[in-house]
């Protein structure tokens, strides 16, 4: 992959648009029009429609009869934040995204620096293997894993109980919601590794060589090196790959759903499968809706700094 | 690495070939898994102590599959919607990335922010809301519909990759076309538009990839079974005898192939594309 | 009024967009409301054993209505009724919809569905009442009787021959009893084997158990419903039905039934509780059985505890109209071709059970069948309340049987638990 690596102008963006460059004060409102009326016509709509649904009080009546659900202002909200178990739910679902960010990039990180040290053979193998890992239907995926950890005739607890002093003839992985999550978390990390180690690996090949010699002949090694001269260089793609997978785990819902067979447990529930259940289960939809809308609060939240970061990087004017 | 390579530096090197090969033998022991699932005898699959090394090799699952009534028109639609949201989402998300990449103008922050969030709406949320607004359009079992649904959720990810690519290319190479004579759009055609191939492709494979593997969205808007997609087709290998582990695991293998070989014939591009992108943030 | 307007302009500038699209996207799609299309939403059970029903159906219908054309569309059960939910709250809804008899009461109550006339269906005198009075609020008729399916016993004839059992059991202590000489025969040498496979989330079957000991799932009390699976009949049916489970069933006691042809056709089980077909597809590749298999299971009547036989989960199917469909008409008369004499026949010929009494004595007693049409007899369903399906959807019953089956609770604890989770959405619509 490095190889075929087109040679491209080292030289960096002056800064975006100088001042004065483009006088025609339109044409950008004109480019973006597209996308803003894209995006306000198919997503606007359903977008306030979830907003005013989390104050109401929709069930299914009302939907089937297209008759407009009494208002109940903040009562889904209060209901919500005083059970305890949506709080457990939050909790559950930070301990997740946190586990699976933290894992995915450790990996990633670590395998696309492993790429820049191996042969080409192997370095051509390790991408292949990545790209078709990365063109993997979900719902295949959660289906190869669930096969792969079935209680009587999966192939894990075969290997494990090769293991000295271990049995785990009828292991149930999904009994314990800890061994349940553990698998769920391999399928999502197996399934986001690609993306981010291609991507930081790509990012390392922007990483100029005399750099990194520069500091070598200064006599620095290892760990230093990559903290005081590589990493800086890949920053931005580490951010923006962290943040996206952040999100991305945050609301994770097809491997949830699909590997608890459409039926997840209640200690299986995080913030996705939570607000889908209540909506599409018990036909509590504002309810699902006000999970949804907390949702993307909480992510906002988290998100701030992240915004801000990459507002600086990318808007430095 | 230079031509004196030390006894160290080769030993080091025999690590990472190692390191290397182990990791990917892992990462792709579940494909290999599904490929056995698909090619061994029925009768093999469910088999314990599990076999790791097929007795004999059988295509029959793949017959299977794809003698399914409704196999063809579910890749023929597959493919119209994952080239529908690549195209368009492309066309019109490249105008948006140059927009924001090469010009200064009030509102601009605000439409980056937002195309930062629209990334963190639960599309579960969505389905019922969006359904209504297809309906009273018309577009419910329409691959249109479904095409103009995609396309909302690709073109932030979308504008946001191609805005770091367009960042790369010089501006003073555009203002140089211009100097010559070239309109507005002629720079853009002839000078931007050829240094952002590889940022267009990395782009469009990971719209690809999520076009062609939804199945939440699409299993509520498309109820004709001829315009489902493959994804869709997929579930059907579950049926309330239970699960075709050999049917489904094959068809998987033939979902995933032509993903698999558009990604293999435009890898290179892709890894130079996303680095540009990504670098550029 | 103000949502609605600003619905249409979203719609226009959706439109305008789409325009432009046009020439990059085929659009197949016209919508269905606008044509002379008959709409029908089956499960895929139709697709999968009676296919030729559908076409002759079809046929029947086209003589009449030779210009409507009938769209059949298949679906999956577990996911069809979020696409249903959709359908229904917008404007181009399907004609006809199958629905599971124990999902009709919330979509009724609901207002979704279009009153039918019984008089205008065959047998509509004898359809079982497992079937119709799930169709009924307040007097009148919302759905029509599509078929029922009962559970039996289903054993191995080679292995119970081997285990010196020369006929299957009539009795529960004889069930038993031959359950202990399988066990002690063939668990020996296979570790794996299950006797009696019974999985932990199998709910239909230890629901069969709770009701033998005269237990109910849920009671209606002064206008409300209230779950009753901690009442002392309950807890008596729960336990013996983890007594069974304890003994007999080796493997994974998390599962449900999902994929018991497959496991059984492994071979790994002596006997077990299914719908008749279950036994063919265990011989079936299909659904990951095994062909050898074939001709070496027969089905019989299950006994209960209570020294009667079993009562059995009437799951069945229902058709229904809904009520924004705009040929209610046409669908009316295509359901009472598809579910009337000669069409019921049909199903009884690939071993389904017809949606009536009258024509159950036409179940041959011998078949496999046999043993499901009496057992129907004592047939029970779902409670009809209106938040039976959130009880269903939610897995109350199947967290409570696999917190029993593993031991995490009591059976007392683990029932008085999933009252409570029953009592909070059973009475909501």
């Amino acid at each position: 992959m490095k190889t075929a690596d087109p040679p491209r102008p080292r030289t960096r963006p002056k800064r975006p648009g100088a001042p004065g460059a483009h006088r025609r004060r339109a044409l950008p409102y004109l480019l973006i029009a597209p996308t803003m009326l894209a995006l306000s016509a198919v997503l606007g709509y359903p977008l306030v429609k979830l907003v005013l649904l989390s104050f109401q009080d929709m069930t299914r009546k009302e939907l089937f009869a297209g008759t407009d659900p009494p208002w109940v202002g903040f009562k889904q909200y209060r209901s919500i934040f005083t059970d305890a178990f949506f709080w457990e739910v939050v909790g559950r679902t930070a301990l997740f995204t946190v586990v699976c960010v933290g894992l995915t990039m450790g990996v990633a990180m670590g395998v696309a620096l492993l790429m820049r040290q191996v042969d080409p053979w192997v370095r051509v193998t390790m991408a292949g293997v990545l790209v078709a890992v990365w063109a993997m239907p979900i719902m295949v995926a959660a289906a190869v894993f669930r096969w792969l950890t079935d209680t009587d005739y999966g192939v894990v607890n075969w290997a494990l109980g090769l293991l000295p002093g271990a049995d785990f003839t009828g292991h149930n992985w999904f009994a314990n919601p800890w061994h349940g999550f553990t698998v769920i978390v391999l399928v999502v990390v197996w399934g986001a590794v690609p993306f981010a180690t291609i991507t930081l690996h790509a990012a390392l090949t922007q990483v100029p060589a005399e750099l990194e010699e520069a500091a070598r002949v200064d006599g620095a090694r290892g760990w230093q090196l990559f903290r005081c001269v590589t990493f800086p260089v890949i920053k931005p793609a580490f951010v923006m790959v962290t943040a996206l997978m952040a999100i991305w785990d945050f609301g994770v819902f097809n491997q949830i759903w699909l590997m608890r067979g459409g039926q997840p447990e209640k200690e299986y529930y995080l913030l996705g499968v939570y607000s889908f259940t209540e909506s599409f289960a018990v036909n509590r939809y504002s309810s699902g809706a006000a999970i949804a809308v907390i949702t993307v609060l909480l992510l906002l939240v988290g998100a701030v700094v992240y915004l801000r970061q990459l507002l600086r990087m990318g808007e430095v004017e | 690495m230079s031509g004196t390579a030390t006894r160290q530096g080769r030993r080091g090197r025999r690590l990472a070939n190692t390191l290397g090969l182990l990791f990917s033998a892992l990462m792709a022991f579940p494909l290999y898994w599904m490929l056995l699932t698909a090619l061994r005898p029925a009768s093999e699959i469910r088999h314990s102590p599990p076999r790791f090394w097929p007795s004999q090799l059988t295509l029959e699952h793949f017959q299977r599959a794809m003698e399914t009534p409704t196999f063809w028109s579910n890749v023929r639609s597959s493919v119209i919607i994952g080239l529908g949201t690549v195209v368009v989402s492309l066309l019109i998300g490249t105008l948006a990335a140059f927009a924001v990449a090469r010009f200064r103008f009030v509102g601009r922050r605000a439409f980056v922010m937002a195309i930062l969030c629209i990334q963190m709406i639960p599309l579960a949320g969505l389905i019922i809301p969006i359904y209504l607004l297809l309906s009273d359009l018309g577009l419910t079992d329409s691959l249109t519909g479904v095409i103009v649904t995609y396309l909302v959720f690709m073109l932030p990810f979308t504008v946001w990759l191609l805005r770091g690519f367009i960042q790369g290319i010089p501006v003073e190479l555009e203002e140089a076309a211009m100097v010559d004579g070239c309109t507005r759009f002629g720079a853009f055609r002839r000078v931007v538009l050829p240094l952002l191939a590889p940022g267009l492709v990395a782009t469009s494979i990971y719209s690809l990839v999520q076009a062609w593997n939804e199945y939440v969205l699409v299993y509520v808007l498309l109820s004709s079974n001829d315009k489902q997609t493959l994804s869709i087709w997929l579930v059907s290998f579950q049926t309330s005898f239970g699960t075709d582990y050999g049917g489904m695991m094959a068809g998987a293998t033939l979902t995933a192939l032509p993903v698999l070989i558009f990604f293999m014939l435009v890898q290179r591009r892709v890894a130079a594309g996303l680095a540009a992108g990504a670098v550029k943030g | 009024m103000a949502q609605r307007t600003s619905r249409i302009s979203a719609g226009l500038a959706v439109l305008a967009l789409v325009t432009t699209l046009a020439g990059c996207s085929d659009n197949s799609g016209d919508s269905a409301a606008d044509s002379g299309d008959l709409t029908v939403w089956l499960t895929v059970d139709a697709r999968e054993s009676w296919p030729d029903l559908v076409e002759s159906t079809n046929k029947r219908f086209a003589k009449k209505y030779p210009d409507v054309k009938v769209k059949v569309q298949y679906q999956q059960w577990t996911s069809k009724n979020q696409k249903i939910d959709a359908a229904l709250a917008g404007e181009d809804v399907p004609d006809i919809v199958e629905m599971g008899n124990s999902e009709t009461t919330n979509y009724i109550v609901n207002g979704a569905f279009a009153e039918v006339d019984p008089k205008d269906y065959d047998n509509s005198k004898d359809w079982l009442p497992a079937l119709s009075t799930a169709c009924q609020l307040d007097g009148k008729t919302y759905c029509v009787p599509y078929y029922v399916g009962a559970r039996v016993g289903i054993y191995r004839t080679d292995l119970f021959e081997k285990a010196g059992i020369e006929e299957p059991p009539k009795t529960y202590p004889q069930l038993l009893a031959d359950l202990e000489a399988l066990k002690e025969k063939h668990g020996a040498d296979d570790e794996k084997f299950s006797a009696m496979y019974m999985p932990g989330r199998y709910w239909y079957a230890a629901m069969a158990f709770v009701k033998d000991a005269g237990g109910e799932m849920a009671v209606e009390r002064d206008g409300r419903w209230h779950g009753a699976m901690s009442s002392p009949k309950s807890v008596k049916g729960l336990t013996a039905w983890y007594e069974l489970l304890d003994t007999y069933h080796v493997g994974d006691r998390t599962k449900d039934n999902a994929d018991e042809p497959a496991v059984v056709g492994q071979g790994h089980v002596g006997m077990f509780y299914g719908n008749t077909w279950e036994a063919m597809a265990a011989a079936d590749k299909r659904s990951g059985g095994n062909p050898e298999l074939k001709g070496k299971f027969d089905t019989f009547a299950f006994p209960g505890p209570s020294g009667e036989l079993l009562p059995p989960f009437l799951g069945g199917s229902t058709l229904a109209v809904p009520a924004k469909s705009k040929k209610q008409e046409m669908a009316a008369e295509w359901i009472g071709l598809f579910t009337d004499s000669t069409s019921q026949r049909k199903l009884i010929e690939v071993d389904t059970l017809p949606n009536n009494s009258a024509q159950l004595d036409e179940v041959p007693a011998d078949g496999v069948n046999g043993p499901a049409a009496k057992a129907a007899e004592r047939g029970w369903v779902t409670p009809l309340a209106p938040g039976w399906v959130a009880v269903e959807k939610s897995n109350i019953m199947q967290e409570m049987l696999q917190s029993i089956a593993t031991g995490k609770k009591s059976v007392q604890d683990a029932a008085e638990e999933a009252d409570r989770l029953i009592d909070e959405v059973i009475n909501e619509n």
